[in-house]
């Protein structure tokens, strides 16, 4: 199985949002962020041709990244799990993705640092930093064998402005 | 090539390569901070940390971001254990508070101070009604042509930024498709225009405005029908590492196309902005260039100081600068009216800046002349021409010699422009040869063969410095003439094997990398660990720019182990870790900083009585050992022997005034010298020496040395004092 591991696009400004009054899970992109998504998901699809799972966090910010992707993709189904969310572990997450273990191909919408976290918790099996995601960017770890800590390979990681390039 | 040799230490036994780098380049901020130095100087050395570290964000932090982004493995891995996202947020924290620093230290006490003695920056507001009058005209003449503002449609991509330009940001307002829109502009500050823009006066006062000031004042105009509600002024700094590791990112090469690895070079790494920019343009340029918050500098100054550099190159106000330096005439050249007759009848050493380039050039442009001489072969490495050596060269082709010229480039993708002087030597005939296929030519040797009446006889010089008359006025550098056979064998041979006609050589003097000098340097460091066991006094005296490579670090550390005093000055980085107890606790490591950069590389070995000097092209890093050419070659005449162990050596390490010494923690403190302890400034004291030399003709060092040479204290140590033993043998 394979798992395309992408970090939110740019979302609204932190602390602006927050003097709104609103829950910052709520904190939508902004309207560079979709569009720049917009052409890294097309990006995406040149690396990655088919999805069978699209896991999202729930927050605004990743479920609107995840639907750009979703439509790139011919109109996929978005799957929010808990798994997922900024305070979760990977060890939460890794579970979670062993139930999914029949699937050809996950991807999995989400924040930093978790999503580094998780993605060296696959590779090298230990609590690690061996990269981060910029928003909008992405990564793909594949699993020759079984999904458990340290049986990941990195395949490939790149950057938003790589996926921009790789959308036309 | 992958010659990674395993660190035999724990991790904590090492530094940090970058954070060591950056001590380095806070070295250089201490030369700015310091009130001693000259006015202008200190201007200077604030823009050399400006470009040192764009050069450092360009290709390390660049590196760094590549790893951690793309998951690219680093080209050598380091030896104390942190990986990229640790080694970044360090990075981070400690650029930050130096960037802080460098802008105190312009806005508080180098601009006030210069504008006390006259030079002033002033804004437009500051400005008289004439001088308005003249910038507004030339704005209109001479700037206005060049200028490309553009306004950033929401709907589109952000324009591209160019790497290090200087850019102003506004916010404008007014009708756009049929309604009133905000939008954001971006006028680029043209590069091909002074930054600082001299207001007319009096000579011995000096007013200026920055470009970009005058730009600002003017974007009304420049953006018609809009209303500028703000503005600010930003630079972006991309990575520009050429040397893309093929080796390791074999993985990454196969799912992407060639296209993206230009992209990867391309990719924004750092903002510098003005610390008074309002926040939706520091969001809105960090989200466009795909930056985090930790990647932007807000500077309380003009934003990209190394364009600054200007000032202290122009001419006047000699008060603020250093004294003009005066390079000396070698003594065993001064008169003698036959270069080769002195080379032919004793070795020469030549330490540059305090001894002439001159005669290096004379050398070659002689040769160029001389109708004894048959063939002329040189390497140039980062040289621009015009100069001196260069045009030698094509005359000599033109002569009918057979001239071969190494050249390596700056870069591979080099401009048109730069290389248009390799071509003309081209033209005149020389046989330009550039570089071995992915080893970078950084030896530096020049060979002559003369045609005598006894027969061919070659004639050489090799060097710890490039054949660049402008850098050797300013760099710290060592070379030697001689024309014993055995060196003219091995440069000859050296040159095969750059042109790429070698087989297999044995070696009579140079030791070359690769191939061989790391284990040479080894050997020589464990010979002296076998001395120290065996009762005999052991000492290693070792002076270069960077000290990386993890193989020598622990042959140092061994040789401390067993007894062996080391003394290592280097400049720039060191991963030693010096003052381990048990480990490193003989080695002691000092960086001097001053005004010429410190760029000769001596070693020293004490050999039990029988020491061994080299001098050499290589630092002990990986790249010097395993990625490009490189030349060690001992001194065997004891006359120069006598120089560098007597003269020069203990000169450098009794310094103390621009010599720093590395602690274990890392951190380097100056040397404090007891109140009546004689001050050494090596520097200015080589200076002396030399000028001495030239005035008498002979060696006048030890009389300008102090009478008992200043120690740190060094209570641990039971042994005689090794600057005495120095000076003691003759």
């Amino acid at each position: 199985m394979e798992l395309l591991v992408i970090r939110h696009a740019i979302s609204e400004d932190r602390e602006a949002f927050a003097a709104t009054g609103k829950d910052d899970g709520l904190r939508p992109l902004t309207a560079q962020g979709r569009r720049k998504m917009r052409q890294a998901a097309r990006g995406l699809l040149t690396r990655v041709p088919a999805l069978d799972l699209l896991a999202s966090s729930p927050l605004t910010r990743a479920r609107q990244t995840a639907d750009i992707v979703a439509k790139a993709y011919g109109g996929t189904d978005v799957t929010e799990i808990a798994q997922l969310k900024p305070d979760q572990t990977p060890e939460k997450f890794t579970a979670w993705l062993r139930g999914q273990a029949s699937r050809g191909v996950v991807a999995a919408v989400g924040h930093e640092p978790l999503l580094g976290k998780i993605v060296s918790h696959l590779v090298v099996g230990r609590p690690a930093s061996i990269i981060e995601l910029k928003k909008g960017g992405a990564c793909l770890v594949a699993f020759p064998e079984k999904v458990e800590p340290g049986a990941g390979m990195l395949r490939w990681a790149l950057t938003p402005g790589q996926l921009r390039d790789l959308g036309g | 090539m992958k010659e990674r040799h395993a660190a035999q230490y724990p991790p904590d036994h090492y530094l940090n390569r970058e954070l060591s780098w950056l001590e380095f380049n806070a070295r250089v901020l201490e030369e700015a901070q310091d009130p001693t130095t000259p006015l202008l100087e200190r201007l200077k050395f604030l823009s050399i940390f400006s470009s040192n570290l764009d050069e450092f964000f360009e290709i390390r932090v660049a590196g760094l971001q590549q790893q951690l982004y793309a998951g690219l493995e680093p080209q050598d891995y380091g030896t104390d254990g942190l990986d990229a996202s640790a080694q970044l947020a360090r990075i981070t924290e400690r650029a930050h508070e130096l960037v802080a620093e460098q802008y105190r230290v312009l806005t508080q006490e180098v601009f006030p101070g210069l504008a006390a003695q006259g030079i002033e920056r002033v804004t437009m507001e500051q400005l008289t009604e004439d001088e308005r009058a003249h910038v507004n005209q030339l704005f209109r003449t001479d700037v206005y042509p060049v200028l490309t503002p553009l306004a950033i449609d929401p709907g589109h991509p952000f324009p591209h930024v160019h790497n290090k330009s200087l850019n102003v940001a506004l916010l404008i307002e007014g009708p756009h498709r049929e309604r009133v829109q905000r939008l954001l502009g971006v006028v680029q500050v043209p590069s091909v225009l002074q930054r600082v823009v001299l207001l007319p006066g009096p000579e011995d006062r000096l007013r200026f405005l920055l470009l970009e000031d005058l730009i600002a004042a003017h974007l009304g105009e420049l953006f018609g029908g809009f209303q500028v509600l703000g503005h600010t002024v930003f630079r972006v700094t991309r990575n520009t590492d050429l040397v893309f590791n093929e080796d390791d990112a074999e993985d990454l090469l196969e799912t992407i196309e060639e296209t993206l690895r230009q992209r990867i070079r391309g990719e924004a790494v750092r903002l510098e902005i003005l610390a008074d920019a309002e926040e939706p343009f520091v969001l809105e340029l960090t989200d466009s260039f795909d930056l985090e918050a930790r990647d932007v500098y807000r500077v309380s100054g003009p934003v990209d100081l190394a364009a600054l550099a200007a000032l202290p190159r122009r001419e006047g106000f000699r008060p603020l600068r250093d004294e003009p330096l005066m390079p000396r005439v070698p003594a065993p050249f001064a008169g003698a009216a036959d270069l080769f007759a002195v080379i032919r009848a004793q070795d020469v050493l030549v330490h540059h800046p305090y001894e002439s380039f001159g005669c290096v050039a004379d050398f070659v442009e002689r040769a160029a002349d001389d109708p004894q001489v048959l063939a002329i072969k040189q390497t140039l490495y980062r040289t621009s021409g015009p100069s001196p050596i260069i045009a030698a060269l094509g005359r000599a082709a033109q002569n009918g010699k057979q001239v071969t010229a190494l050249v390596e480039l700056r870069a591979r993708y080099e401009e048109e422009a730069n290389i248009a002087w390799a071509r003309s030597l081209e033209r005149a005939g020389v046989h330009v040869v550039y570089g071995v296929l992915g080893l970078k030519t950084h030896c530096k040797a020049s060979l002559v063969v003369r045609r005598e009446p006894d027969g061919i006889r070659r004639y050489v010089h090799l060097a710890t410095g490039n054949y660049n008359p402008t850098t050797a006025r300013i760099y710290t550098d060592i070379g030697m003439f001689t024309a014993r056979p055995e060196y003219g064998e091995d440069v000859s041979e050296l040159f095969n094997l750059l042109t790429g006609y070698s087989r297999g050589y044995a070696w009579k003097r140079l030791v070359v990398a690769p191939g061989g000098m790391r284990e040479r340097v080894v050997e020589l460091i464990d010979r002296e660990r076998s001395h120290a066991g065996a009762g005999r006094p052991g000492w290693i005296v070792v002076k270069m720019n960077s000290l990386v490579e993890p193989s020598t670090i622990d042959a140092l550390y061994r040789a401390s182990q067993a007894g062996v005093r080391i003394d290592l000055v280097i400049r720039g980085i060191c991963c030693l870790r010096p003052g381990i107890p048990g480990v490193s606790d003989r080695i002691r490591v000092i960086s001097i900083v001053d005004k010429f950069l410190e760029h000769s590389r001596i070693f020293y070995f004490e050999n039990g009585g029988e020491p061994d000097v080299f001098l050499a092209s290589a630092d002990w890093m990986p790249r010097n050992f395993f990625r490009r050419i490189e030349v060690m070659f001992p001194l065997v005449d004891d006359g120069l022997k006598r120089r560098v162990v007597d003269e020069i050596l203990p000169v450098i390490l009794s310094d103390n005034v621009k010599a720093r010494e590395l602690g274990t923690d890392g951190r380097y403190q100056r040397a404090a010298p007891p109140p009546d302890a004689p001050r050494v400034r090596s520097q200015v004291v080589l200076q002396e020496v030399a000028r001495e030399a030239a005035r008498e003709g002979e060696r006048a060092a030890r009389r300008l040395m102090p009478e008992s040479g200043p120690e740190p204290d060094r209570s641990r140590e039971s042994q005689t004092q090794p600057e005495e033993r120095l000076l003691q043998r003759t």
